[in-house]
């Protein structure tokens, strides 16, 4: 070493050993609790899953829109007041879980499944399901494939990170058969792999099948096969630790339903307002004070939802229904008094 | 005229001792890692913060080198991973030192259109981001004929947008006697090489050599015959090949364009240490009658690499760290393993610190063998 070196390294191995030390005695910042970080700031951060098409693909303004955008939105209605006070914070399927962990984002609508490992070693609270969804294959029609076993030896795209890809891998060792899994991160790139014949199968959600299939170039030329590799209910993800934040994003679905049963939509709630029809109705747009204070809320935060983004059955026709590309048939969503699976508590 | 041992001071001549310091940065990085993990999961956790590296990966591997099922462990996932960034990089090294070496004496050629070859590669493409090179090449590959109507280059190699499909050879089963057999072959090879060495016999160096060379191929051959059974033809199934070794695309496109990027760069450098050789060189080489590639093989290149060689193994690990760019197309490198990891396991700090202590150790070896081989030739020059 020369001596130049050696002058400079008698300071710097005095400074680094105490910077170190600083760094394991300095203690993490108090969590200020999510909500008042939120008000505090004037947006809320949410994550999404961008590019996905029906939940937040860009239009043609490159805005995002979709399902998850809308129930982001009706999170920033409820909380700040005005749904354009969110932040799209765009994440794909292997980022979006250490930036909820990091605090990056304040809730993830990011088409998640809900997983036993993933609220048990993440360290998150799965919020209401907002689409009871099951993973499926599509296949080219041109390979005719009728069951399970004619999938032997097949490529199959999957997206990294999602539970689609454990799936498979169970669904395929129950069965006694062999894949090549071909996992690309990017949503566009693994969607040209299927056109081009990269892979054989795609597997996903059947919302997002459905999607894929809507913007190919012929979507007759595929199907989405009859028999789900498993279930897949797809609902919003917090951090755990701040209990007031988890109630106020389960409510906030819950409200979206609710809304449908009680017959309130986008044209109609502020007259319900005005003169509610039925106690419940009254209550549920806050003429009955001080209901939500334990949440944080004003109390008109339900009728601030309905009024800018809708109810459930609005937000599931615009973005994946029948006012959409997609056309997704309701099915288990519906509410449950129409024979769906989407069972929502009183609103006492 | 040479340069005198003792017109400089002896500390400036000799280079400094870079093992010492290797175990000095290892032994910082490991006390970070140890206050990092302590400060999130407190000093008791310390004792094994890595055990979620027993945890079944459930996540199948689209290819590796080492065998891989989707119920091994996810510590043999990362190692996995390593495998085959490690087998990336050196297919990617060795084909960039080929294209550089030919890149390189082609840009210091009389001929001006060759010299505007070389021009031409080494600038275009060391200018355009190493990411769209993967994904260009990437998306060419792909335009290769569906694995339906495959090309097929006889002898059972199949090329289709899946891949390079060649038959596997099947190893016999690993008896006793084979081993013994195969311990003689190489024993009875390992003597008769020795007694072919040149030396002042009556055989011509030539002869010599020759009897070297068919030493090692009848080794070769023999020990082929033994442990080799034959070739697993790969047969025509539904949707994919079964059976036989599958080069993938990703890999292919992978090694194509770290390989042609790394080459660029390996060029350039290798254009100016041509040029630093002397011309004296050139000339006495002519003098002697040698012919041009002799002369380059034989005198020039190797002054030359020695010149080159600290910048070319940075390239190398240049080549290393870029091979992370496999994730934008799917081949299972370390990086892909690592992030399995934490999407499958949530434990974001213990998986990247591992991930940069794998990725360092490449970086660290091939400081050390540099600095190795600078010390030797410095003492080498001095002497001469």
């Amino acid at each position: 070493m020369t001596t130049v070196s050696r002058r400079v390294a008698r300071p710097l191995s005095l400074l680094t050993p105490a910077l170190l030390l600083g760094l394991a005695l300095a203690q993490p910042a108090q969590a200020a609790s999510t909500l008042d970080a939120i008000k505090a700031r004037g947006t809320l951060k949410c994550g999404v899953l961008a590019g996905s098409p029906g939940y937040a693909a860009p239009d043609s303004t490159g805005a995002l829109k979709g399902f998850d955008v809308d129930f982001c939105r009706a999170t920033a209605a409820a909380v700040l007041g005005d749904a354009s006070k969110v932040e799209l914070v765009p994440t794909t399927s292997t980022t979006r879980f250490p930036q909820l962990k990091a605090g990056e984002v304040d809730v993830l609508f990011a088409q998640v499944t809900t997983t036993y490992t993933r609220d048990a070693n993440l360290g998150f609270l799965s919020a209401p399901i907002t689409v009871y969804d099951a993973q499926a294959f599509m296949v080219p029609k041109k390979l005719g494939v009728k069951t399970v076993k004619d999938l032997d030896g097949a490529s199959v795209c999957v997206v990294p990170g999602t539970n689609a890809e454990l799936n498979i891998g169970d669904y395929f060792r129950t069965h006694g058969i062999k894949y090549q899994p071909v996992s690309l991160e990017n949503l566009d790139e693994i969607r040209k792999a299927f056109f081009s014949g990269r892979c054989d199968i795609f597997s996903s959600d059947r919302t997002f099948l459905a999607a894929v299939r809507s913007v190919s170039a012929r979507p007759d030329d595929y199907e989405v096969l009859p028999f789900d590799v498993s279930r897949s209910p797809i609902a919003p993800l917090v951090r755990q630790g701040d209990d007031q934040w988890y109630n106020i994003v389960r409510w906030v679905v819950w409200s979206t339903l609710i809304a449908e049963e009680l017959g309130l939509d986008q044209a109609n709630v502020q007259a319900a307002h005005d003169t509610p029809a039925r106690p419940t109705v009254a209550r549920f747009l806050g003429k009955e004070a001080n209901v939500s204070k334990g949440l944080g809320l004003d109390d008109q935060w339900a009728l601030r939802v309905v009024r800018q983004i809708g109810n459930y059955k609005e937000i599931y026709d615009r973005n994946l229904g029948e006012k959409s590309p997609l056309n997704v048939p309701r099915g288990k969503n519906a509410l449950s008094q129409d024979g769906g699976l989407q069972y929502t508590p009183a609103f006492l | 005229m040479p340069v005198s041992a003792r017109l400089l001071p002896p500390a400036v001549m000799a280079p400094p001792r870079l093992g010492r310091n290797t175990i000095r940065a290892l032994l910082w990085l490991g006390a970070v890692c140890a206050v990092l993990l302590g400060w999130r999961h407190g000093i008791a956790a310390l004792a094994s913060p890595y055990d979620f590296l027993a945890r079944s990966a459930g996540v199948q591997m689209s290819e590796s080198l080492l065998p891989f099922a989707s119920s091994d462990s996810l510590g043999r996932m990362l190692m996995a991973g390593m495998a085959n960034t490690v087998a990336v990089s050196l297919l990617a090294c060795a084909g960039a030192l080929v294209l550089g070496c030919v890149a390189g004496v082609a840009a210091t050629a009389a001929h001006p259109l060759v010299r505007a070859y070389a021009a031409l590669y080494i600038n275009v493409l060391r200018n355009i981001p190493l990411l769209l090179q993967v994904l260009a090449w990437y998306a060419l590959i792909l335009k290769l004929p569906d694995v339906r109507a495959s090309l097929d280059l006889g002898a059972g190699i199949t090329l289709s947008h899946r891949g390079l499909r060649m038959p596997a050879l099947v190893t016999e089963a690993s008896t006793q006697s084979r081993w013994i057999a195969s311990v003689l072959v190489l024993a009875m090879a390992a003597i008769l090489y020795r007694l072919a060495r040149p030396r002042s016999t009556r055989l011509v160096p030539g002869k010599l050599r020759a009897l070297r060379g068919a030493v090692l191929v009848c080794t070769a051959m023999m020990i082929a015959h033994l442990w080799i059974a034959g070739l697993e033809m790969p047969v025509r199934g539904r949707y994919n090949y079964a059976g036989g070794v599958t080069v993938s695309p990703e890999c292919c496109a992978l090694v194509l364009s770290l390989a042609l990027y790394a080459g660029a760069y390996i060029g350039d450098i290798l254009r100016g240490s041509l040029r630093a050789v002397p011309a004296g060189q050139w000339e006495a080489g002519r003098a002697l009658g040698l012919p041009a590639w002799r002369l380059l093989w034989n005198i020039v290149l190797p002054q030359a690499w020695l010149a080159a060689l600290p910048a070319v193994t940075n390239q190398f690990i240049n080549v290393v760290k870029n091979s992370s760019l496999a994730i934008a197309i799917g081949f299972p490198d370390l990086l892909w393993a690592v992030t399995t990891t934490i999407n499958v396991t949530g434990r974001s700090v213990e998986a990247v610190l591992l991930m940069l202590s794998l990725y360092l150790l490449p970086s660290l070896a091939g400081a050390v063998l540099l600095e190795r081989i600078n010390r030797r030739n410095l003492y080498r020059q001095r002497r001469s």
